[in-house]
Order: structure tokens, then sequence, then C-alpha cells
């Protein structure tokens, strides 16, 4: 990984916020702001500039992790923060309504990112019996990047050790195709 | 307020929003646009000068980033709460700055801004908090 920036993109309420307060080794930068319109999620506030958090692999080499606002609104903050990001973790809800719509609408808006580096989805509260949902996701992310699988999880975001399997997932995918790709 | 209507489309809001931006209007000259937005990026309402504002559709959640940003910062070198954020431009400026307790901002471009700008939109998002009484209405206090 040239440059070690992963990106947490998805839809409000997915979790990204969550979730890197699970992974970081710091305090998590946040711009949380009052939620002001319940009808579309119920929750007290939303990210409306990013997350920041680290980790550390080492004296002089961080990880690096940022959360996207999840609303469209803020599409400025996605096309500032995925400029030097190698890795993109989408996440999104099993709860919401068409989850595969999501991942592609957000796959979409980052797929420089996936292309360039590499990308994992992770889905949030899955429940027994949502059967048919990861191969709608996977279907969905084959569409927006057909030349190559995307792995998709199902998790918590609230838990460290899950959300560093999907991080070392993300990390694998994007040494792989470094490692595959064709010297110009 | 109607507990489900969004903040933004509140009434009473808009018409306390509406009175304020067309007291600011009144006394800056160099406005080319001045808006009231909630915390989370949504336009309650907004008023334009002849100057003309800038073709962009995005100053709400622009602002709601800006201020949101500016608190981050002063949080983290713990230097009390953010009452504005300011950025000087080459040809003009941008304020935003909030409304007392109230998740709403008052934001405003100006060509450029002069000292009598900055303090005309101090009094009027003092004027406007002190219009919508927060311990009356739950939603609109800062969460």
């Amino acid at each position: 990984m040239p440059e070690h920036v992963i990106l947490f993109a998805g839809p409000m309420g997915a979790g990204k916020s969550t979730a890197i307060r699970a992974l970081s080794d710091i305090e998590v930068i946040s711009t949380e702001a009052t939620n002001t319109d319940r009808a579309g999620a119920d929750k007290d506030t939303t990210t409306v500039g990013l997350d920041y958090g680290e980790i550390d692999l080492g004296p002089d080499e961080k990880v690096r992790l940022y959360g996207v606002p999840g609303q469209s609104r803020f599409d400025f903050m996605w096309s500032i923060l995925q400029e030097r990001a190698m890795g993109l973790v989408v996440l999104v809800s099993a709860t919401m309504p068409e989850p595969e719509r999501l991942v592609h609408e957000h796959l979409s808006a980052f797929a420089p990112v996936a292309r360039r580096g590499g990308v994992v989805i992770g889905v949030t509260h899955v429940e027994p019996g949502m059967t048919d949902l990861g191969d709608r996701i996977v279907q969905a992310a084959h569409a927006v990047i057909p030349e190559r699988p995307t792995p998709v999880f199902a998790l918590d975001a609230r838990d460290p050790q899950q959300m560093r399997t999907l991080l070392l997932s993300l990390v694998a995918d994007i040494e792989t195709r470094i490692a595959m790709a064709v010297p110009s | 307020m109607n507990g489900l209507a969004p903040l933004h489309r509140d009434p009473r809001v808009v018409e306390a929003a509406d009175a304020a931006l067309a007291q600011l209007a009144e006394r800056c000259p160099t406005l080319r646009i001045a808006m009231i937005a909630t915390d989370d990026g949504f336009e309650v309402t907004r008023v334009e000068s002849a100057l003309g504002a800038p073709d962009d559709d995005r100053l709400a959640s622009m602002a709601s980033t800006l201020i949101a940003l500016g608190d981050a910062t002063i949080r983290a070198l713990a230097l009390g709460g953010t009452s504005h954020v300011a950025i000087a431009g080459t040809r003009g400026s941008v304020l935003v700055r909030r409304v007392g307790d109230h998740p709403l901002t008052l934001v405003a471009v100006f060509a450029p801004a002069t000292d009598v700008d900055g303090k005309a939109a101090r009094m009027v998002a003092a004027g406007l908090a002190a219009a919508l009484a927060p311990e009356a209405e739950p939603a609109l206090r800062r969460a």
C-alpha cells in the first residue's frame, strides 16, 4: 500500500462512525451535527464533515481512517476525501430499504478508489432469515465493479475484532491487485 | 412545531429566519447571499442581493461542514465552543455563525466583508436565537 488511507462510505445510519471508533487507536475526530430531519433517519446526530481515526502500524507508519458523510448533499466532501484513498469500505445496514440499491449508489460514487485500490462491503444489522441479501449485494457490487469479485461481510460495526477482520480483507484485496498489476 | 416536520420546514423557524435575513440585507451593502441553514445542512431560507449569489446550490451543506470542522478543531484544542467560522478569499468572504444554542447557522457570502458586516451578522444571529425560544421547543436545541 503506497499510502494507507482507507475511506468508510455508505448511507447515513450504516455504522461508519461506529466502525471507525471500533478500529481507531486514537480518539476519533468527529464532525457530528444535530440531525434535524428524523423522518430521514432516526438518530440524534449525523456526520457532516468527516470522521478521522488512526491505526498505528509502527513508529512511522499509520493507517488513516476517514469516514465520509452519508448524504449526497455533502458530496463535495466525497470528492475531497477520495483523492488520497487506496481502500474503500462500503457499509450498509440490512434494515434499510433496498440495501443493494444503496450499495450500488455508494460504490458507484467511490468506484475510482475501488478500482485503483481495493474494496470490501460490510453489512450491519443482519438478522437470521435474510437469506438472499448476500446475493443481492454481491450482484449490486458486480454491476459496478464487474472486473473482479468484491468481498461482502456481515458484521457488527461495534466489534473491533470483526472490523479488523474486514480491514485485513481489504488490505489483502489491495495487495493482490498491486501484485497482479501488469507493469507499464 | 409539528414533531414530524423537519426543522427547515417549520413555519415558525422560516418566518423568524426570513425576518432576520431581511435585517442583515438592509445593514450589509456588500452582502451577496445570506442563508439560515440547519446544523446538518438543510436550507431554511435565503436572501440574495443585487450583487449576485455564487452559482452553487450546496451552500447549506458546506456551511454545515465548515462549522463542524471548526468545532472539531476548537474541541481538540480545548478552546470552548465555536461561535463562527470566517474564510477570506481574494474576491470575497464567507462567514458561518451559530444561532445561539439552536441547531441552526447563519451563513453569509460578502464581496468582501467589512467590519460592519461581521458585527451585523453577529447581532442578527443573536436576535434570531432570542426569537426562537429553546425552552419551549426541544427540537430547537442542539443535540
